[in-house]
């Protein structure tokens, strides 16, 4: 049963996309500033210091990039090592079929675990505190990476 | 519209391509200005506009196109932990006996 109306866990968190783009708009006004302030005097080596301003803005920009691709190989990483067993973790079955034994390498579900939009908990989705509420599914190091605590209820 | 629905369900891919574009754009044109004087002084302000402004788009083109693989990725994991949720609930119906019995 899912308890009211449900969305996936999107990819990245809200602090992935603040952080994104933060750097990306920083890096941004430093390349402006950089490229206004290179035509507006006629001094060479001042020149060169505002070109080093906008060598900082790209390196702002790639660090941000750079977070931001990690974060999301980091979730689907997480999400996958929670979904999938390696099949050495798995007796192996001598009469399955090649399909079912594919399928014999995949965990069993964790159990589901949800949120409330800016909720600071997160329960097992037959938690009676979150019935009829919209909900948010994701694995639990999603929750715990967005600050959620396990609540004490459900004891997820 | 074969385009259209294309542009529609890649709009990211799509914003990828235009970047990657552009900032290639941006190096040719500063490419071009530097080029255009002797003086390094007159070169800095398109080393800076070209050059760095280039890279720049080239930058996010590259975090689009990879961010759109990553988002693929993520919806075949939900693919897959929906089937798993449908088979734990149709085992959960029958004695356990006949966990592996076909779909009738
Ligand atoms: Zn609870």
């Amino acid at each position: 049963m899912l308890a009211g109306a449900e969305r996936r866990q999107p990819l990245w968190l809200p602090g992935d996309v603040a952080l994104l783009s933060s750097l990306n708009l920083v890096a941004a006004a430093l390349l402006v500033a950089a490229a206004w302030a290179t035509t507006a005097t006629d001094d060479l080596s001042l020149r060169v210091a505002w070109v080093n301003l906008g060598v900082v803005g790209l390196l702002v920009a790639g660090a941000g990039n750079v977070l931001w691709l990690l974060a999301g190989r980091r979730a689907i990483g997480e999400r996958r090592a929670e979904l999938l067993v390696a099949p050495s973790e798995v007796g192996a079955d001598d009469d399955a079929t090649a399909p079912t034994r594919a399928l014999a390498t995949m965990a069993a579900p964790p159990d589901r675990l949800v949120s409330v939009a800016r909720a600071t908990l997160f329960h097992r989705d037959d938690c009676p505190l979150v019935q009829g509420k919209p909900v948010t599914a994701g694995i639990r190091s999603r929750h715990e990476r967005a600050g959620r605590r396990p609540c004490g209820v459900c004891l997820p | 519209m074969e385009l259209m629905t294309f542009v529609r369900n890649q709009r990211d891919r799509v914003a990828a391509w235009l970047a990657i574009g552009l900032g290639v754009l941006a190096l040719v044109v500063g490419w071009f200005g530097v080029s255009g004087t002797p003086f390094p002084a007159e070169q800095l302000p398109y080393v800076v506009t070209g050059g760095l402004g280039g890279l720049f788009l080239l930058g996010i083109g590259a975090l689009l196109w990879l961010s759109a693989d990553l988002r693929d990725e993520w919806r075949k994991l939900d693919a897959i932990e929906q089937l798993l949720r449908s088979q734990r609930s149709d085992a959960a119906a029958p004695p356990p006996a006949s966990r592996r019995r076909q779909a009738a």
